[in-house]
């Protein structure tokens, strides 16, 4: 014996250690299953508990926010019309501006903030917000595709259903083509990391900072929906006839009325409304 | 000799390795065994599937409709036999010779106290040795009359529920409880007090043999069961019942 | 004058443009709908939408070939939203589906309307109330909306069970005068989908514990959750998907009552008032009787679990949640929905259940210590030897 005996044991009795836990485990996991169903089952209510939180029932107005908290479909569950997939869908390459602005981000112009909004499926924020900064830049407009971030100047599918966004697109020296961003995502994202810690002043200055080469005045209908518009509807791959609707009567039509209800006015970006 | 128990104890090595061997369970016990063993594991398995979580149930998939079907099939066919089963061992107990012997041995007397007692003494390594225990001691005894008691009300209960139409809501409502907890109940004794005994006490792993061959070493019956091995040694009508004889061309155990 | 003047060019500008939309796009528009306003001219471009004021998120894209395929396909969008003539859509009203549509509904010859259903509900559970029965938070009540959504019609498929041939047939022999299998199948459709059950079980369950399943929500007007159900061996089998497994409305809207009109459990109509009980569980009018032989004892049983209510009346010191304008909600709707003998009931099973988790704890407990001596002793008596 010595020392490799007394190790040459215990590897000799290991094997059925091993053995008698493995055929132990299930049982003890069934026996513990068990002893929860008995024990550890939740009183349906607990009212109980609710006595020793001392918390009372949410009773008025705020049950509304925990309402939008749970609400986790895309479609709200009151919305009549059957939705498809692209109200649905995910987009990976949407830009960041849409976590903080959301899926609609125009709000204040109330008499065309929808038909601006459904620009956003098929625009990038960039394209009309970030006009001065692109004139500087050199850019051209693409379509990425909003899965794999393809960029191509070919137009698939219809009327707002396209597998792609148009993005202001840089002209570098290189092969690589580089999306113009005129909010920077790494700036955005640690813009979020840091709102909790921040003091509305913070937020204040951490705001205007981020939007610093936003334009003061976007992109209008009128610049698009016109021959020779600032997008060049032939770049982008649109047949003639798609041209000539986009610019047709009906649409410049519409937006000339609108013109009369609706001048736009310089955006802020709620600076005035920072402080909470 | 030890590592001989791993195996199955076949006749041949009855008669090859020059031991005795008593009889401890007889083919017709182990029969009953063996239905209410295999009846116990369908009807806890289909039972407690009623239990499961919402997101197991899920995992089922399409098919979880039909398995929900055949549950209660297997459910209340495995609950039929094991009334029949029950019935029968009364039946056993009280027309058939080697059944009541059984039942005497198994009533409690005034020496299973004690020897209870003893046995705590001993696991508290105030006395030596433990008691000298006859056929069946206090532990086999506690868990007979605990399966006796066990099997009648989850059966009542059972039979309730299976005629729900015709009782008041209110009892089939107990029932529901009864049956649901004294099954919790049931699983978790025969894992405490059972299967350790016949599966992971020391020397017993992996498992008993006697289930199946019926029968115990004269060495290991006269340690654990000292009493009643003497007792058969003093009396040749016992020996007839439980010594195997050598040389035997039949089972031994299927003699009663 | 001027005003006035200007008033005109305005309404000028409107009328002109809005004829200009309806009639020189038309080409443009698909021909499955029924688009003669040409409103899908905006409302086809998937992102169209905004947050209204209550937090809502407001979804006007429409999809054109599902709603085309929907129960409503058929319908202009101004048969719903009605006095919808201007863009901007400054002049919106709600849509409302008591009002009547410019559809002739064909056994009266009378334009059709849901006021029938619209005033059953609102005098049902789910209505408003009025007078000293009002609500207190009408806000918590489902629109029709809640339930309702614009379902697609199904393609044909089985009636209780019938095969896809069957189908076939009958639909052939139907298009034998009705040329247009488009209509055809949509008339076969309407008549098959009031012969079944749209929903699985599983999805009325959840259609209405979105609600009912809400503490908060159901406290607020004095009522429990609805996890009682899940505490039933109805709720097991609809959780594994059994065809037929009772769910909310088996009970609550058997054959012969509307989903519209369910009324409190004291009512005398309602099914699960005790006078109706043996006829709700045995169902003998319906397509499937579930228990056919239930007496009355056992249909005017608990079926779901005891909960919050029974939990509050059998404290002894209901003073404690008096401050609590809820809970005292609830204890006062309990007084008068449970019987002293539920209440009897409710206590004595909570006994049984007691009892069990002591003797169970009581014996597995003793029983492990046991074994453990055991094992140590059986452990010292190999090793001493």
């Amino acid at each position: 014996m010595g020392r490799f005996g007394k190790i040459f044991q215990i590897i000799k009795k290991f094997p059925i250690f091993v053995l008698k836990f493995i055929y132990i485990l299930p049982f003890l996991l069934f026996g513990a299953w068990l002893l929860n169903l008995v024990y550890f089952q939740p009183e349906l209510p607990q009212v109980e508990a609710k006595l020793a939180e001392e918390s009372t029932l949410v009773i008025g107005e705020d049950h509304v926010f925990k309402k939008i908290l749970l609400q986790k479909d895309a479609a709200p569950r009151e919305h009549f019309h059957l939705v498809d997939e692209w109200v649905t869908r995910q987009d990976p390459m949407a830009p960041v501006c849409l976590t903080c602005h959301g899926t609609y981000p125009h709000s204040k112009e109330e008499k065309v903030r929808s038909i601006l909004n459904f620009h956003g499926g098929f625009l990038a924020c960039s394209v009309c917000h970030a006009r001065k900064e692109a004139e500087q830049h050199l850019i051209y407009f693409a379509w990425v595709d909003r899965e794999t971030g393809a960029v191509s100047k070919q137009a698939k599918g219809e009327y707002g259903k396209y597998p792609a966004k148009i993005f202001p697109i840089q002209i570098t020296k290189g092969a690589r083509t580089r999306i113009f961003r005129p909010v920077n995502e790494e700036a955005a994202k640690q813009f979020l990391t840091y709102k909790d810690q921040y003091t509305p002043d913070q937020i204040a200055q951490a705001k205007a900072k981020l939007h610093e080469h936003i334009s003061t005045k976007p992109v209008f209908c009128s610049d698009c929906h016109k021959k020779e518009g600032y997008l060049d509807f032939r770049d982008l791959g649109f047949a003639q006839t798609r041209i000539d609707h986009l610019n047709s009567t009906e649409i410049v039509g519409m937006i000339e009325k609108y013109k009369k209800f609706y001048l736009p006015s310089q955006i802020d970006f709620g600076l005035e409304k920072a402080t909470p | 000799m030890i590592k001989k128990r791993w195996f199955s104890r076949s006749k041949v090595d009855a008669k090859s390795d020059g031991h005795k061997y008593f009889v401890r369970l007889n083919f017709n016990e182990r029969v009953q065994h063996m239905i209410f063993l295999i009846c116990f594991i369908v009807l806890a398995i289909t039972g407690f599937m009623l239990k499961l979580p919402e997101d197991i149930v899920q995992k089922f998939g399409s098919a979880r409709d039909i398995v929900f079907f055949y549950r209660g099939i297997l459910h209340r066919t495995a609950g039929t036999i094991m009334i029949l089963v029950s019935l029968y061992h009364v039946f056993y107990l009280l027309f058939k010779k080697a059944g009541r012997r059984w039942l005497l041995d198994m009533l409690p007397k005034f020496k299973d106290l004690t020897d209870m007692i003893g046995t705590m003494l001993y696991y508290l390594r105030i006395k030596d040795k433990h008691p000298e225990y006859d056929r069946f001691y206090y532990k086999q005894k506690l868990e007979y009359g605990a399966l006796i008691a066990g099997a009648t009300l989850m059966s009542l209960t059972g039979l309730l529920l299976w005629t729900e139409e015709m009782w008041p809501k209110f009892l089939l409502d107990i029932a529901t409880i009864v049956h649901g907890m004294e099954a919790i109940l049931a699983c978790l004794a025969i894992m405490v007090w059972h299967m350790y005994e016949v599966h992971l006490r020391p020397r017993k792993f992996p498992i008993d043999n006697l289930w199946l061959t019926g029968v115990i070493e004269e060495e290991e019956l006269r340690e654990e069961f000292p009493l009643h091995y003497k007792k058969i040694m003093a009396d040749p009508e016992l020996k007839k019942v439980y010594l195997v004889p050598e040389h035997d061309e039949g089972d031994a155990s299927l003699r009663t | 004058m001027r005003f006035y003047g200007l008033l005109a060019v305005k309404s000028l500008v409107l009328a002109v443009i809005f004829v200009i939309l309806q009639v020189a796009i038309a080409p443009a528009q698909t021909d499955v709908v029924t688009d003669t306003e040409n409103c899908l001219f905006c409302h086809r471009y998937p992102n169209m939408g905004r947050y209204d004021k209550s937090g809502n998120k407001r979804i006007y894209y429409v999809n054109e070939k599902l709603f085309a395929s929907s129960v409503h396909g058929k319908l202009r969008c101004k048969s719903c939203h009605a006095g919808l003539d201007e863009i901007p859509h400054t002049n919106v009203k709600k849509v409302d589906c008591s009002s009547s549509c410019h559809i002739k509904e064909p056994s009266t010859g009378k334009e059709f309307s849901h006021a029938n259903m619209v005033d059953k509900f609102r005098a049902s559970v789910h209505g408003e109330g009025g007078g000293s029965k009002a609500k207190r938070y009408p806000e918590d009540l489902p629109s029709c909306k809640y339930c309702h959504d614009n379902p697609m019609y199904r393609a044909p498929r089985g009636v209780w069970g019938q095969s896809e041939a069957l189908i076939n047939e009958t639909l052939a022999r139907c298009m034998g005068c009705h040329t247009s299998s488009q209509w055809a199948e949509r008339f076969y459709s309407h008549f098959t989908h009031r012969m079944r059950k749209r929903r699985s079980q599983e999805e009325i369950v959840a259609l209405c514990t979105s609600c009912h399943e809400d503490q908060e929500k159901m406290a607020r007007h004095g009522l429990e959750s609805i996890g009682t159900y899940k505490d039933t061996f109805h709720w097991i089998q609809v959780q594994y998907g059994v065809k037929d497994a009772p769910d909310c409305i088996s009970c609550h809207i058997p054959v012969g009552y509307s989903a519209h009109d369910i009324r409190p459990r004291t009512d005398r109509i309602s099914p699960i008032n005790m006078d109706n009980r043996v006829k709700t569980c045995s169902n003998q009018g319906g397509v499937q009787s579930c228990h056919p032989g239930a007496t009355t004892q056992f249909a005017t049983g608990r079926v779901h679990a005891y909960g919050m209510k029974a939990q509050l009346l059998a404290r002894q010191n209901q003073s404690d949640f008096m401050e609590d304008e809820s809970i005292s909600l609830v204890i006062e709707r309990a007084e008068k929905d449970l019987s002293k003998k539920e209440l009897f009931h409710y206590k004595v099973l909570r006994l049984v259940k007691l009892f069990y988790k002591i003797l169970i704890a009581f014996v597995i407990g003793s029983m492990l210590i046991h074994q453990g001596l055991d094992y140590v002793a059986s452990k010292r008596q190999i090793k001493s030897r």
